[in-house]
């Protein structure tokens, strides 16, 4: 018989294409600041070589320890964060410099990406395999539980922009709903993991569609009350969208049965419609999404954001020469409208792409792994961030009624930016462990083991 | 599972691509209107 050598695949690292994508994002994002210095005040101010050189320090450690310890990891997601960071930060600094003096946002915003850099470095280099993770499903989902609930507490949580999702702790404030993303996306992955089989059972069938046993609904209705809790106490209605909709979709991947998809778009249209007769809140984007003019003043946010993408057109008025001030927000929920503003509708589109990008590389990842929790996880965090996108985005140009999620990696705020990075490190572990050739053992071969025979009495 | 996950990168394909014609609709059907409103005060300024 002839010896047939094992063929190894070995995936090509890449990380000389992500360094290259990083340099081009680095540039990319750096010009544009100093373009919004030039435009604005006619010179380059007095802090650009400390950003630049800060951005380009966090880009290269990012890059070197995704280098020294996830060298089969994706090398598209990293560059596409960087450039998505990168851009709001430059926004930020345009609209701090409307005021006089200039506001320093973009220098706080800073210091949360160098924090979430930090921590994408320790997801990287300390946690670097995804599936230990499953080994405290109840633990992580009960803190994901908690953070998400947390702002209801009396005292703890404050109301802002009419959404009661932030907690005070002395002068900092914090919104729990971000890591809560995170921490639940992890514990559905783990939890469904290991439950798909008895939730897959079949129980009744109602028009074609399978529907699951009376006993096994428990889940799925506790996440329902969970967000019909925040739509109804923290009045966010993306919130709890996003909540409701990842842990939906997680079911529908884990046991593969479209009836839970079905029934949990009717029990999301039905408790939306219950706050949509319940809630002046949600009546309220609800009418600004429908008919923004009928009421200039309630709905002047919705309207002047409008107005500054259609002033912006098609190719903007250029970074630094629109008049982005004149929306309430702009930096934070609004930052997308800013965007669409000064970069044009070109912009937006080619910030909407960027996004997808990561979330196609995301689900590609996951479509390559071979075990289900890190399959699970991945399309999870993925998915999460598309749904994020798509409400944030599409809520401030008007396809949607507007909630109140952040623009990952966008707008300003830390707990937000710091979370995005945690999201972007979980992708690229996953990707290193599916990519990562698998540890050969050289096949022992027990017609070459003979045993020596030694002659007796020589 | 790659069935669903094949299905859910579909669903997410539907939103992205909702969201660029989205901002294909509103430049070319309702960016006149938008910039002839007396109220904006980008166009009154300029």
């Amino acid at each position: 018989m002839r010896d047939v050598a094992p063929v190894a695949v070995v995936p090509r690292k890449r990380r000389g294409v992500e360094l290259a994508l990083i340099i081009f994002a680095l540039g990319l994002a750096l010009g544009a600041y100093a373009l919004v210095d030039l435009n604005v005040t006619g010179e380059l101010s007095t802090a650009f070589p400390y950003v630049a050189g800060i951005c380009s320090l966090l880009a290269a450690l990012a890059h070197i320890a995704v280098r020294w310890r996830l060298p089969y990891a994706d090398p598209v997601i990293l560059p596409c964060v960087i450039l998505l960071n990168g851009l709001g930060l430059v926004m930020i600094h345009r609209i701090d410099l409307i005021n006089e003096p200039p506001l320093n946002g973009a220098r706080q915003q800073l210091i949360w990406t160098a924090l979430g850099v930090l921590m994408f470095i320790l997801v990287v280099t300390w946690l670097n395999d995804h599936r230990p993770l499953q080994g405290f499903t109840y633990t992580i989902g009960l803190a994901g539980i908690v953070l998400l609930l947390l702002p209801l507490v009396p005292g703890l949580g404050t109301e802002k922009f009419g959404a009661q999702i932030w907690i005070q702790v002395g002068p900092y404030s914090f919104q729990p709903a971000e890591a809560a993303k995170v921490l639940l996306a992890i514990a559905f992955a783990s939890y469904l993991v290991e439950k798909r089989d008895v939730l897959a059972l079949a129980g009744y069938r109602v028009l074609g569609i399978d529907l699951p046993r009376a006993r096994d609904l428990g889940p799925i209705l506790v996440m329902w009350l969970i967000s019909l809790a925040i739509l109804v106490w923290q009045r966010d209605l993306g919130t709890s969208l996003l909540f409701f909709g990842l842990f939906v979709m997680m079911l529908y991947v884990s046991t593969e049965r479209a009836g839970w998809a079905v029934l949990g778009t009717l029990l999301f249209a039905a408790g939306a419609y219950f706050g949509y007769l319940n809630f002046s809140h949600v009546r309220r984007r609800v009418g600004a999404w429908l008919d923004p003019f009928s009421d200039f003043d309630a709905y002047y946010q919705v309207i002047a954001a409008q107005f500054g993408m259609a002033w912006g057109g098609l190719l903007g008025t250029g970074l630094g020469l629109g008049r982005p001030g004149l929306t309430p927000l702009a930096r934070s929920d609004f930052i997308a409208a800013a965007i669409g503003e000064e970069l044009g509708m070109t912009g937006l589109m080619a910030v909407i792409m960027i996004y997808g990008l990561i979330v196609a590389r995301g689900l590609r990842i996951a479509l390559q792994c071979r075990e289900p929790f890190g399959k699970l996880l991945a399309t999870g965090l993925s998915f999460a961030l598309a749904l994020q996108v798509f409400t944030i985005i599409g809520g401030v140009t008007r396809l949607l009624p507007l909630t109140g999620l952040t623009t990952p990696f966008l707008s300003q705020g830390g707990s937000s930016l710091i979370c995005n990075w945690i999201v972007a490190g979980l992708l690229l572990v996953i990707s290193h462990q599916v990519r990562k050739p698998a540890a050969t053992v050289t096949p022992i071969n027990p017609d070459v083991e003979q045993t020596q025979l030694v002659k007796a009495g020589v | 599972m790659n069935k669903p996950i094949r299905r859910v990168a579909f669903v997410a394909m539907i939103m992205f691509a909702l969201l660029l014609a989205n901002g294909t609709y509103m430049i070319i059907f309702r960016q006149s209107t938008l910039d002839t409103q007396p109220q904006n005060r980008r166009v009154r300024d300029a």
